[in-house]
């Protein structure tokens, strides 16, 4: 494949010129599993292992290793088809692990997986990062996800990067308190204005979104509005912005109201959330 | 070299697995062998029959045509198995690895030609109760039953390649 235009390189390597050497620095889990479902796990790892040229007692010791970091090494005799999605993922990670990247690809990882799945392949991730000392990629659409892991986030919409940097630096972004409200207006309402009302926003599905400086102070003064208006408020929830809000806030999803559904489906695929661990 | 032994290994490895697969693709050719070989070898029995299969009985003159459907058969299945691995992604595995692509797709039809030879031989072997063969002739019999099974996994490989769905094949 030609680039267009433009080059890259990794780890020190043209993309063009050396695929094979970027092919070494690099270990890539995708979005769907890309296991040979008839073979064994450890089967899976040896044939990876002889791919990018190890071999004999090293790649023996290594896979050992590797099975027990994910805890499959008692399953390594069983074909990877009786595997539950998290097993299989676990396997992965530690088949991409096997030649030792430098940089590592993490295509949304925890995709459909269980809470406790989730949890358990962050600690590896984490716990990979420590021992290797390796860059890790990784796309997600879990907000919390990036938060807990990253040290660096950039936000994509639209294939652009639209915001970067560390969770609290985004989080800057909205310098703010949100309060969702849900409320019962005599006549059809817009928006609420007051002088402590920064923004307000009517969301798709009946809440209004107001942006305060300072929630706990609002709320008092928010009640005494409503009821001065006739306006009933039936929901209050509020909090301090997240990197949720802050996805909302930049790639504006919600504002997007005169879009259709197929259309708000599609900016959703297309939105992806890109991190990865600096280098130390 | 590594990757070419790696994946004739990747297919033996899966041949060794799947032993459903293994006695599926020799109940077909025996069925054949016994019900139409010995049914028909009655009708077959007088001199000019003989003549016409070159002075043997029908038995052994069925018996290398059936091997050979058999070794034609299964090596132009592994086609099948490259859709496989483009739809359930192992083909990715191998396309980001540094790896000659080259190399990987001959490992592929070599080792789909050895599984291949492996079914004409159990067919042939258990030939042997049912038919009048001679064992000198089994070594070149093996011979071109493993270039047959060459050519038309390359083939089957071939074609699997420009596909992107099983459904064609």
């Amino acid at each position: 494949m030609k680039p267009t235009s433009g080059g890259a390189t990794v780890a020190g390597h043209d993309v063009v010129e050396e695929p094979d050497a970027v092919g070494r620095k690099i270990g890539i889990v995708f979005q769907d599993m890309s296991l040979d479902s008839e073979l064994t796990a450890y089967e899976n790892m040896f044939i990876h292992g002889r791919i990018y040229g190890l071999g004999g007692n090293e790649l023996k010791d290594k896979i050992e290793r590797l099975l027990k970091f994910v805890e499959l090494w008692g399953f390594r005799d069983r074909q990877v088809k009786t595997f539950s999605g998290g097993m299989q993922r676990r396997l992965e990670i530690a088949r991409s692990l096997l030649h030792e990247p430098e940089v590592l690809f993490l295509d949304e990882p925890t995709i459909g997986l269980d809470p406790q799945t989730r949890a358990h392949i962050w600690d590896y991730i984490r716990a990979m990062k420590e021992e290797h000392d390796m860059t890790v990629f990784l796309t997600t659409h879990y907000m919390d996800e990036a938060e807990m892991l990253a040290d660096r986030i950039a936000i994509m919409d639209h294939g652009k990067i639209i915001a970067e940097g560390t969770a609290d630096e985004l989080k800057g972004l909205i310098d703010n308190d949100v309060i969702y409200l849900r409320i019962k207006a005599p006549e059809e309402l817009r928006c609420l204005k007051a002088n402590f009302i920064r923004g307000c926003k009517l969301l798709p599905d009946g809440r209004v979104r107001l942006d305060v400086e300072n929630a706990a102070g609002a709320l008092p003064r928010l009640f005494e509005l409503a009821s001065r208006g006739g306006i009933k408020i039936l929901e209050v929830t509020y909090h301090r912005p997240t990197l949720n809000d802050v996805f909302l806030h930049l790639t504006g999803r919600e504002i997007r109201e005169d879009v259709d559904e197929r259309e708000a489906m599609r900016v959703k695929m297309r939105t992806r959330m890109r991190m990865w661990g600096r280098r130390r | 070299m590594r990757v070419f032994t790696t994946m004739v290994y990747r297919e033996l490895k899966k041949f060794s697995h799947s032993r459903a697969r293994v006695v599926g693709s020799i109940v077909n050719p025996l069925i054949w062998l016994i019900f139409f070989g010995k049914g028909w070898s009655g009708v077959f029995s007088n001199p000019m029959a003989t003549s016409i299969f070159g002075g043997v009985d029908y038995m052994t003159y069925l018996v290398p045509g059936i091997v050979a459907m058999t070794v034609f058969n299964m090596s132009f299945m592994q086609g099948i198995t490259i859709i496989w691995d483009k739809q359930f992604g192992f083909l990715k595995e191998i396309l980001v690895a540094p790896a000659s692509r080259t190399e990987a797709i001959l490992g592929r039809i070599t080792g789909g030609a050895i599984r291949a030879m492996m079914q004409g031989i159990i067919i042939l072997a258990l030939s042997f109760a049912l038919a009048d063969l001679k064992l000198p002739g089994v070594l070149p019999a093996l011979g071109m039953a493993f270039l047959v099974g060459i050519a038309i996994a390359g083939m089957g490989v071939a074609i699997a390649l420009n596909m992107t769905s099983m459904e064609g094949f």
